[in-house]
């Protein structure tokens, strides 16, 4: 589960009050911005109501410039602003962590959970908060949670639920319940935080471990909501697929469930869908389909359900595909939902099928912090039609669309969609079979964001024996593994021994990192140089790897992504060059030959994101030997010359 | 300090003439085209013209034509202004500049020491790029004119010049060294000033700092021999400086253009006829005023020549104007379908009485209208003087003065000879205005708005007609004639207060300071102290209504979007480019003026319809005892009425709730945009009578705008008595300190404004025997005091006793009013933080809530301390948005 891999990892730092000299992930200096800030006055002697109004005038910023002692109890309002703020970077909430347990004589457990308690669970952005602070508590090391077990026993019974559940996990992580967990869910609540804390466990072998549990909390529930939050808990199980996705199966008819069975069983690996469940299930999911309203056919949820459908048909006999394919073509189109992955710049589906000349609908979410777009060009034409939308930049080009290029080359492409929003690109599949790449145009994208769709004369045929297309940038390159810094750090010193700067400086290309930084003088601008990055931080190699592998971990302010919103609904994203009071500069991307410029008066919000502009998981496709060549380059890219 | 010493002379006798200034030469050539470029000094002098007439006499075939480019609070990098009115350069350019004259130096020496180098670089920074600019006419001579020294008045109300002086000495000495390293040349106006000054025994100076028309005609010669050395002629030629003010006329109208928003700015695009829209119309008569004044500059040359010129001047040579088509009628009128427009055909005054319908109890008779008094077209603002009698602003020309026609708006006094209710005689107080969209009448004479300007004028030999006319402030912007100055109130303390709209970037001058404010808001001006600044900094759209309650508390309508705001939470301090959020137009200029974009603040009652041109609050006994103190509102679109709302205290602030309105008619022609509570009790209401409303819907010149129409009408209550009108004018100090007791607001305020303008010693004395002999145990006491106190601050004169036994006052409302008070007089009260910090703390809101507000004058954290001490009680939406904006302006 990609999801797994997002979270943040702690298990092994030290919660203290001194976290050392931490890095800012950048150059290395301190802040750019050109404006100078005076360090505000707050009155922490003053009633907590007072002192919490202060605080909360303040942006970040100048939160983070109010004085701060570790050693003295007036400084708790001031941790605990920091611990709770949207947008904090990970540093500066294990800080407040550590501080906050020294100054109230407390557990970082119990200061994780009072922070949880207070955020208003209503507000997506404090929500996003609250997973933040929980993947930091179910990194606390196990024996620390252990010992602070009443604790969490006491917040498993919090009325707030997200303390309830965020407490439940910090017990399942702490491996005392693996085999008691019927002592958490006595109650209705208790049930319900159980299952969601099986969704915020980090690791997949430790969530397998619950399944019986949450199976048997299945079987026995006769309350919807604890039957959907079991639902959902089977989501995040790997282990007996096959059982799951049978079971789920049974329970489609059922309409309080149905929409969560549909999401869970899409997440069913394709090997793990048993044939009779499956057959039983498309049967069930084409009747729906004839039985939904055409005004609903539009919906979230029926297009889950087609989705569903579609991918099922490739299992079932192929006449009897046949048969349900054309009565589903009778009532909609054929629905291939794609999303972008948050922070790691891909799309989640790699390739999909179509039959030549058949009307077909792509539903592009874009779950990513940037906006993307998808663009099908034709055979071989990605790294053309790419390059070419690069030229068109953010002018009108294809059908007025930014960064889709005027080229016959292109088949289809979507607007720019924003972070959190989506679109859909209704057409028929081109009549000529072949592999038609899809890909995202904004600037510097395409190196990862790209897929491909196969168009067939026949579908079934080609379910029956699916062949895996070739990557379409001619990457020979899989998934190798989501590196932690855990994962690498204790070889790291042995491990950048024996390297050689040309397959360093290679492998550097490749990865794309001179898309952004530049190495000897060469190079994009987006990124600070990292030709002196080890002696600026002094030689941490530990650190750099962080801001390699966790971007976000900490971002400098001059290198902040900041989006615009503006007043006709536009969003521009990009790193901010120059701003005065007519107009606000901007770099949107790593190849932009000229700065983005708006008009002060067209914004009508500019957002400092929390989030780096550096995609995540940009090592995930290399092994081992490859990161430690790439770390031996730039740690001897400051005393080497140009190799 | 010593005298600059200039060698100055005449190098050629015929056409070029030069003179050493500081080691750069003046040379003017024939035809130079001079303009003058810089803050109220220089604006000013278009309206004084005699310097430009001894310039003239001086070289009458050098055939100079001179731009006047100044606009008071001009500074070399900062001059606001509206959108699209054009940068320096293109102005420089439209007037082919070849000789740029720099009047910079007043304002900025407000930053003293700290500001002296920013001033020098921004100085050089200017004066190098206009010397490598060509605005047509090559490369441009620069001269750079020094800031006049500060008079010293010998009024104590006015700073001495002392600290002034010593400051306006080294921005003089700036500009010196700025002209030497840059080479051009430079005049030193500022050291013969300050003898001049020393030496004059008549008053030079409005406010120490601006100089009257005495001053101007003293600088004229002193500035000509800076410039051009000793020999000029010595006194102006009244037939050229005719001549001059003439041309400067016709230039001021161009240039400060009354509307400019809908000339060249986004207004210019509305008023389409199909074919000519607002820009198109209205740039084609700039044009013709650029024709008309160049014309002008010929008849100068000609009469500094000596020629005889009886003839006029002949703009026979000009464009044709552009005329628009109607808008009005046929099928799809939209004014029409949305129920705004009125009716083409105008009934009669008589024909109109029977169309009303009055509240129970009431009646409505007419008071004047233009069947009898023709001189009543378009009145648009009403007021009653000492004597009692009515005065009203009218404005025909409205919306904008058109080029060779007469500029003739008035003001008028109306007389009710037999005490009827209907005027029997019409006197024009005032004549040749421009758009007075608003007046009061204090100090023996009358302010009223001329964008860009404030006027005062007098009549000084009792025939009832103005004979001196001063532009008394000056810096407003000009951008839109409805959006303009209006709404004049006298504040229980003697601040005089006027709104004005949005579009608009004001700058105005005064011996304290420059102000700047864009985008609306309500100005403050004390006549005494000269003090002028912003009261409530604010998007409003176009405000047009602002009265005061019984107590000092005031509510303000907002005429566009129809919404009513009590304004203390408002009118805390927090300086240009930021503005308090939450009016209707913050949306659009947050992203400058900071505050969440889409906040809205609360109106105190909910709008129903909109617009709301005038509002009152009634306080008569004519009126039945349980209408006293209700909240009236004119509504000139959506209802045609004058709506009434209730008005209760509701914790800080207060709420208000509609009830039956007071008068409406059912011809769409009944426009009414002021009222007023009369001497007699009864209530004025001025009907502006026009088919077409609204600005924004027609063309500027659509020709069914209405230019001779204009009803007043009063409302009485059938049975119930009137009052007998109090006398005022002329009455001794202690029989007005006694009117201080009456009930009416109104009476209570014509008193306040006589005794304003007495003399201070002799009023603070009666003053002070009136309190000492007030009945305490009268149930009006504190009430009584508190008039006392108002008095004070009318007359600038603190009495820290007084103000610290209201601010223990038993009745909030006392204690409120002063806390207002003390904000006003937090630099002469030592311990005003001790007495805020109690106020803060106060058991009633409203007194924390003005506490607050009277925190943002402060400055510094021991200042956020104090406010933030609000916090240790309840705080309701009103306090917490005072404390939210007060920490913004401490933050700023």
């Amino acid at each position: 589960m990609r999801h797994v891999a997002l979270c943040f990892l702690l298990a092994t730092v030290h919660l203290s009050s001194s976290m050392g000299q931490d890095h800012v992930h950048g150059d290395g200096s301190t802040n750019n911005s050109s404006t100078k800030i005076e360090a505000p006055k707050v009155f922490l002697d003053k009633s907590p109501r007072i002192v919490a109004y202060q605080l909360k005038r303040l942006d970040n910023q100048r939160l983070l410039m109010v004085e701060r002692r570790a050693d003295d109890a007036k400084y708790i309002p001031v941790y605990q602003a920091i611990l709770t703020r949207t947008g904090m970077s990970p540093q500066y909430r294990l800080e407040s962590i550590g501080s906050l347990a020294n100054l109230q004589k407390s557990d970082p457990v119990v200061v994780v959970l009072s922070a949880i308690d207070q955020l208003d669970a209503t507000k997506r952005e404090q929500q996003r908060t609250a997973g933040q602070l929980t993947r930091i508590l179910l990194d606390i090391k196990s024996e620390q949670l252990q010992s602070q077990t009443s604790t969490l026993l006491a917040a498993t019974q919090s009325e707030n639920a997200f303390v309830a559940s965020a407490a439940t996990a910090a017990l399942l992580v702490s491996g005392q319940y693996d085999n008691r967990t019927d002592e958490l869910t006595t109650s209705q609540a208790g049930k319900i935080a159980f299952l969601k804390a099986i969704t915020m466990l980090p690791d997949a072998k430790r969530r397998d471990i619950f399944r019986p549990r949450v199976v048997e909390l299945l079987e026995s529930s006769s309350d919807a909501r604890i039957s959907n939050a079991a639902i959902r808990a089977l989501g995040y199980i790997q282990s007996e697929g096959t059982d799951s996705f049978a079971r789920l199966a049974t329970l489609l008819s059922d309409d309080q469930l149905r929409i969560e069975v549909i999401r869970t069983m899409l997440k069913v690996p394709a090997k793990q869908r048993d044939a009779e469940a499956s057959l039983k299930t498309a049967s069930f999911l084409v009747d729906l389909a004839e039985r939904t309203p055409a005004e609903k056919r539009t919906s979230a949820t029926f297009i889950d359900a087609m989705q569903l459908a579609d991918q099922l048909m490739a299992v079932v006999p192929s006449e009897q595909a046949k048969s349900f394919r054309e009565r589903l073509k009778a009532v909609t189109v054929r629905v291939i939902r794609i999303k972008t992955v948050e922070e790691e710049m891909r799309y989640d589906i790699p390739y999909f099928a179509v039959e030549a000349g058949e009307s077909v609908q792509i539903v592009l979410e874009n779950h990513d912090l940037m906006p993307h777009n998808l663009v099908i060009t034709a055979p071989e034409a990605l790294k053309e039609v790419a390059q070419l939308g690069l030229q068109v930049g953010p002018n009108k080009g294809w059908k007025n669309l930014p960064y889709v290029p005027e080229s016959d080359k292109v088949i289809q492409a979507t607007g720019m969609v924003p972070a959190d929003q989506q679109t859909s690109l209704t057409f028929k599949a081109p009549s000529t079979p072949g592999e038609y790449p899809y890909v995202c145009t904004f600037p510097q994208h395409w190196y990862r964001m790209y897929g491909v769709m196969v168009v067939v004369n026949d579908l079934d045929d080609w379910q029956k024996n699916p062949t895996e297309p070739a990557n379409p940038v001619g990457s020979n390159r899989s998934f190798v593994q989501a590196w932690k810094v855990d994962d690498l750090k204790n070889e790291l010193a042995s491990g950048v021994l024996g390297r050689s700067p040309e397959i360093g400086k290679r492998l550097f290309a490749e990865a794309s990192c001179g898309g952004c930084h530049k190495m000897h003088g060469e190079g994009g601008v987006i990124g600070p140089e990292l030709t002196d990055v080890f002696p600026r931080w002094k030689g941490d190699r530990v650190g750099i790897l962080r801001e390699i592998l966790e971007p976000s971990h900490k971002v400098d302010a001059k290198y902040v992504m900041q989006r615009i919103l503006t007043v006709d609904g536009r969003t521009v994203t990009g790193v901010l060059l120059g701003e005065d009071d007519e107009k606000v500069t901007l770099l949107s991307n790593p190849e932009a030959k000229q700065p983005t410029v708006i008009p002060q008066d067209d914004i009508e919000a500019m957002v400092p994101s929390s989030v780096s502009m550096m995609p995540k998981a940009l090592l995930d496709q290399y092994t081992k030997d490859e990161v430690f060549e790439v770390m031996a380059y730039l740690e001897n890219a400051a005393s080497n010359p140009k190799p | 300090m010593k005298r600059k010493s200039f060698n100055a002379a005449i190098l050629f006798a015929a056409v070029l003439i030069s003179s050493l200034a500081n080691g750069a030469d003046v040379e003017l050539k024939k035809n130079d085209h001079i303009c003058l470029v810089g803050n109220a000094l220089c604006e000013r002098m278009q309206h004084h013209n005699y310097w430009e007439s001894l310039l003239h006499q001086r070289f009458p075939e050098l055939e100079l034509s001179v731009r006047n480019l100044g606009f008071p609070g001009d500074e070399p990098y900062e001059r606001i202004r509206s959108e699209n009115f054009g940068n320096p350069e293109q102005h420089l350019s439209h007037s082919k500049a070849s000789v740029v004259m720099y009047f910079f130096g007043f304002n900025e020496s407000f930053d003293g020491d700290a500001g002296l180098s920013k001033f020098s670089s921004d100085i050089k920074k200017l004066v190098n790029e206009t010397k490598t600019s060509d605005f047509g006419n090559g490369t441009p001579q620069i001269i750079l004119v020094s800031p006049i020294a500060f008079e010293n008045t010998g009024d104590p109300n006015l700073p001495d010049g002392r600290e002034h002086n010593a400051r306006l000495n080294k921005y003089t000495a700036a500009l010196a060294s700025a002209a030497n390293e840059t080479g051009v040349a430079f005049v030193d106006v500022f050291t013969p000033t300050l003898s001049l000054f020393e030496e004059s025994d008549e008053r030079l100076t409005l406010n120490g700092a601006h100089l009257n028309d005495k001053g101007y005609a003293q600088l004229a010669p002193l500035l000509d021999t800076a410039l051009f050395g000793k020999g000029g002629p010595a006194i102006p030629d009244p037939a050229v400086k005719a001549a001059v003010d003439d041309k400067n006329f016709h230039w001021w109208h161009r240039y400060r253009a009354v509307n400019g928003f809908s000339i060249y700015g986004s207004r210019g695009k509305a008023g389409s006829d199909g074919t000519y829209n607002n820009t198109d119309v209205m740039e084609r008569e700039r044009a013709i005023l650029d024709q008309m004044t160049a014309n002008r500059d010929a008849r100068i040359w000609a009469v500094a020549s000596g020629k005889q010129t009886d003839s006029p001047v002949d703009d026979s040579n000009t464009l044709p104007f552009i005329n628009p088509k109607t808008n009005v009628g046929g099928p799809d009128d939209p004014n029409a379908k949305r129920g705004k427009l009125g009716s083409l055909d105008y009934l009669t005054a008589e024909e109109q009485l029977e169309l009303f319908e009055l509240h129970d109890g009431f009646q409505i008779q007419l008071v004047a209208s233009e069947e009898q008094f023709p001189e009543l077209a378009n009145p648009v603002a009403l007021n009653f003087d000492n004597k009692g009698r009515l005065w009203v602003a009218t404005m025909e020309s409205y919306p904008h003065w058109k080029p060779k026609s007469k500029m003739d708006d008035k003001i008028l006094i109306f007389e009710d000879l037999d005490q009827d209710g209907d005027a029997d005689k019409c006197i024009v107080f005032a004549g040749g205005l421009h758009q007075p969209t608003g007046f009061e009448l204090g100090n023996g004479g009358a302010y009223i708005a001329e964008q860009p300007d404030i006027l005062f004028m007098k009549d000084t030999n009792g025939d009832d007609m103005a004979d001196t006319k001063v532009r008394k402030l000056f810096g407003f912007d000009s951008a839109d004639s409805h959006h303009g100055i209006a709404a004049f109130e006298w504040g229980p303390g003697g601040n005089l207060y006027f709104e004005e709209g949005t579009f608009k970037y004001s700058q105005v001058e005064s011996p304290y300071g420059l102000t700047r404010l864009s985008e609306a808001g309500i100005w403050k001006y004390h006549p005494k102290s000269e003090k002028f600044g912003v009261f409530v900094n604010f998007a409003f759209a176009n405000p047009w209504g602002h009265v005061f309650d019984h107590w000092g508390q005031n509510f303000i309508g907002d005429a566009s979007p129809g919404n009513s705001y009590w304004a203390a939470p408002l009118s805390g301090r927090i300086d240009y480019p930021l503005k308090h959020p939450g009016g209707s137009q913050h949306r659009r200029i947050a992203k400058t003026t900071g505050g969440d974009p889409s906040y809205k603040f609360p109106t105190f009652y909910p709008k129903r319809t909109r617009p709301l041109a005038g509002c009152a609050i009634v306080s008569s006994r004519h009126f039945p005892p349980e209408m006293q103190g209700n909240f009236l509102v004119t509504n000139c679109i959506g209802d045609r009425s004058v709506l009434n709302h209730k008005v209760m205290e509701d914790g800080a602030g207060f709420k208000g709730e509609e009830v039956a309105p007071i008068v409406s008619c059912k011809d769409g022609n009944f426009r009414p945009v002021d009222l007023q509570i009369a001497p007699d009790g009864s209530l004025y209401i001025v009907d502006w009578h026009n088919a077409l409303i609204g600005h924004l819907q027609h063309n500027l010149r659509e020709p069914n705008r209405d230019h001779s129409h204009g009803r007043i009408w009063r409302v009485t209550h059938k049975t119930r008595p009137l009052i007998e009108p109090a006398k005022i004018d002329g009455e001794s100090i202690p029989k007005l300190l006694e009117l201080l007791k009456l009930p009416e607001d109104r009476t209570r305020y014509r008193a306040k404004r006589e005794l304003a303008a007495r003399d201070t010693a002799k009023v603070i004395s009666a003053l002070k025997d009136w309190t000492s002999k007030l009945d305490k145990t009268d149930e009006n006491y504190t009430h009584h005091l508190l008039e006392s106190l108002w008095l004070h601050q009318t007359h600038n004169v603190i009495n820290q006793t007084l103000l610290k036994e209201l601010l223990s006052a038993k009745d909030h409302r006392a204690r409120a009013a002063a806390t207002r008070v003390l904000s006003f007089w937090l630099d002469d009260i030592p311990d005003h933080k001790q007495l805020l910090e109690k106020c803060i703390a106060d058991e009633h809101p409203r007194v924390r809530l003005e506490g607050v507000r009277a925190v943002s004058f402060l400055s510094g954290d021991e200042a956020i301390e104090l406010a933030l001490g609000v916090l240790e009680h309840d705080v309701d939406d009103y306090t917490q948005f005072t404390l939210d904006e007060t920490m913004r302006r401490l933050e700023q």
